[in-house]
């Protein structure tokens, strides 16, 4: 159970369970006197960072316009390519300059907004769109920066879309999804084992946020009506796949647990899942934000839970929003889906009381 | 750090870090972090499993139940109409005061009754077409709740109540003093209304009052208090470019801009720590800087939009700077 530890207890205690050694033990004692662990910016200053960021590509490419040295559409291109080499060669060497740093962000984004819009001005969407998916990965390669990372991602993600939408594959989707919906879990799950990974450890806190969120926007499509820009997909296919690696999750929350997957407990959580997908297979999104919701508890995370929760209450309203039946039918689903689950909770309780041990 | 710093408790920031360094091996980490309460163990999940399923369903269930009535809505007659809101009222007024107010579920309850009183003042207004404007529903719904939101105890009542006097405001200029503009004057009268709620809400806060140690209500109310004077500034400077500098009260608005950022950032700064409020004013900063140099720039200048990128980006950074410092120095106040 959850208890105030202080560093000193919890230090012997890893070492009496042979999970430190013990000569380790004066390391970590003298890491923590020593050297004062970093305060991580908050949510909000990494937003406040990439909204402003954002906000000077305008000014900087109105200043280029202005200064009339992007005319042509070699020369935007050519001024976008520099940008973006400038920018990652000097942030390498930038050690401690906060400005700088910002600078070369907003710089970084301009010089992507002009190379890949140039590119699709010369050339073609086709071919705009795997240049910024090429020029994404190269990105979170070579430039070591999460808003960067984390704002990469989803460009890819965008650009995969674009790519679909030009080939005429609009069921290529659901590969999308699942891969996204495969990579943030890893990202997230092995949390621990990524922390203590030297080239992870700086990848996987933006790579994990940015899969989950391009996750998400990508399934907003499936609550858009079909249009020009929305072409008709079977939204069930991505359902299947979200709810698979659903239970993969669960699976593997309760191994962590020791939780017994024969035991009664895993089979009415897990046949509750099949259950619940199979009502919901026609909104993937509210699948996608139940994995969101675990990974967030699992790893006491309340920034991807808050996301969790703004786009399950999108997906839940737009479910019933769209659903073409009567609102009468609707409100029989609704009233029925909430007496299921709130019977669900009181068979849970009465069949498996709080004080139980573990299956 | 100072000596004892062994004895201070652990938290996740220390074992990231542990981590990050390379001391703590990944087992050592995910066991760490599931003996301090970050990672849950199967007595969490069974809770959060089971307040999940009684939020879903509720609510699920609640509006299935408005959903049903929607659709038999317009066959129902006057007394079925009446009776059905009143009864729900009435029910969940008993369950509430039954199930007591202490309790989440209790609260909930009052919020949904506080609720269903605006189902009932609407239907009132349209069986009997009383011809009342739009803002005397709101007003009469707000006045009605308030004996509950006083007993409630519950912030999202208060909000709600809130939310109403600040729509029966607007929707009372609209209607009854000024139908076509939205004054600075309104901008001042909802800068009222907000910043009294936020003064009120500090000094019970300061009182040690529990139930408002919910820290996202606090956002809510200084964000619009913000905000309201946000708009009215950003008419000025635009206005003053223009050479179309009409209102008067647009100086009151400016200098209550300036007040209000100053006062907030001292007192949330020295007296009461909040990091996300201080960054609410930054931003505010950066909106009304950046707008009053573009606005006093030549635009046809090449260096101009060059100048005001590098204002942008010069803000973002000393806003974060200052943010970070800050929270480093509350953070060595505590130990």
């Amino acid at each position: 159970m959850t208890e105030q530890l202080t560093q000193r207890t919890l230090i012997d205690e890893l070492v009496a369970q042979n999970r430190l050694q013990p000569e380790a033990k004066a390391l970590v004692a003298n890491a923590f006197i020593t050297k004062e662990p970093e305060t991580p910016a908050p949510w909000f200053v990494t937003a406040l960072i990439a909204v402003s960021a954002w906000l000077s590509v305008i000014p900087f490419i109105g200043f280029f316009f202005a200064l009339e040295i992007v005319k042509s559409l070699a020369s935007i291109m050519a001024v976008g390519f520099l940008l973006i080499i400038g920018t990652v060669l000097l942030h390498r060497f930038n050690r401690n300059g906060l400005f700088l740093e910002q600078l070369l962000l907003a710089l970084n984004f301009t010089g992507q907004v002009l190379f890949i819009v140039g590119i699709g001005l010369d050339k073609d969407v086709i071919t705009a769109a795997l240049a910024a998916w090429f020029l994404e990965i190269v990105l979170i390669s070579v430039y070591r920066d999460n808003i960067l990372r984390f704002i990469a991602v989803l460009i890819a993600t965008l650009s995969a879309l674009v790519l679909l939408y030009q080939f005429a594959i609009p069921e290529g989707i659901h590969l999308l999804i699942v891969l996204l919906a495969i990579g943030a879990s890893w990202y997230w799950l092995a949390e621990s084992r990524h922390l203590t990974d030297n080239m992870m450890k700086t990848l996987y806190q933006p790579l994990g946020y940015g899969f989950l969120v391009a996750l998400q926007i990508v399934l907003l499509l499936s609550i858009l009506p079909t249009s020009q820009w929305v072409p008709p997909v079977t939204w069930a296919y991505s359902s299947w796949g979200l709810t698979v690696l659903l239970l993969t999750v669960e699976y593997y929350i309760m191994r962590t647990n020791n939780v017994m997957v024969s035991s009664p407990r895993s089979l009415v959580i897990l046949g509750g899942t099949s259950l619940m997908a199979l009502l919901l297979y026609q909104s993937p999104g509210i699948i996608a934000s139940i994995i969101l919701l675990s990974l967030g508890f699992q790893r006491g995370n309340r920034v991807l839970m808050g996301l969790a929760l703004v786009f399950l209450t999108v997906f839940l309203t737009a479910f019933y929003y769209y659903l073409n039946i009567t609102l009468l039918i609707k409100s029989i689903t609704l009233i029925s889906t909430g007496l299921t689950l709130l019977i669900l909770r009181l068979v849970l309780k009465q069949v498996f009381p709080q004080h139980e041990g573990v299956a | 750090m100072p000596p004892n710093s062994l004895e201070t408790p652990i938290t996740s920031y220390h074992l990231y870090w542990l981590a990050r360094t390379n001391h703590l091996t990944h087992q050592a980490l995910e066991y760490a972090l599931r003996r301090i309460g970050t990672v849950p163990d199967i007595h969490a999940w069974r809770k959060f499993i089971d307040n999940l399923l009684l939020l879903l369903g509720t609510a699920l269930l609640l509006v299935g139940i408005i959903f049903f009535f929607a659709y038999n809505w317009a066959d129902m007659n006057h007394l079925v109409k009446f009776g059905v809101l009143q009864a729900g009222i009435l029910g969940i007024a008993l369950f509430v005061s039954w199930r007591g107010l202490e309790f989440i579920s209790g609260q909930s309850g009052l919020l949904a009754a506080a609720t269903l009183v605006g189902a009932l003042l609407a239907v009132y207004g349209q069986t009997y077409q009383t011809g009342a404007d739009a803002y005397n529903l709101f007003l009469s719904w707000a006045i009605l709740i308030i004996p509950w939101v006083l007993i409630s105890a519950f912030a999202p009542l208060w909000l709600l109540l809130l939310v109403l006097f600040n729509l029966s405001l607007i929707l009372y200029w609209e209607q009854v003093i000024n139908p076509y503009v939205p004054s600075t004057e309104l901008f001042l009268w909802l800068f009222l209304l907000n910043g009294t709620t936020m003064l009120a809400w500090e000094y019970a806060h300061a009182q040690g009052v529990t139930w408002l140690q919910n820290h996202w209500l606090r956002v809510i109310i200084f964000s619009a208090t913000l905000a309201v004077l946000i708009i009215p500034t950003l008419q000025a400077i635009i206005d003053l470019d223009h050479g179309r500098y009409r209102n008067s009260l647009f100086a009151v608005a400016v200098l209550l801009y300036v007040a209000v950022t100053a006062l907030a950032l001292w007192y949330y700064r020295t007296r009461r720590h909040d990091l996300l409020l201080l960054a609410a004013c930054l931003l505010g900063m950066l909106i009304v800087i950046t707008t009053l140099v573009a606005e006093l720039l030549p635009l046809q200048e090449a260096f101009s939009w060059l100048f005001i990128a590098l204002i942008v980006i010069g803000q973002a950074t000393f806003a974060t700077k200052w943010l970070l410092q800050t929270a480093k120095t509350w953070q060595l106040e505590t130990e």
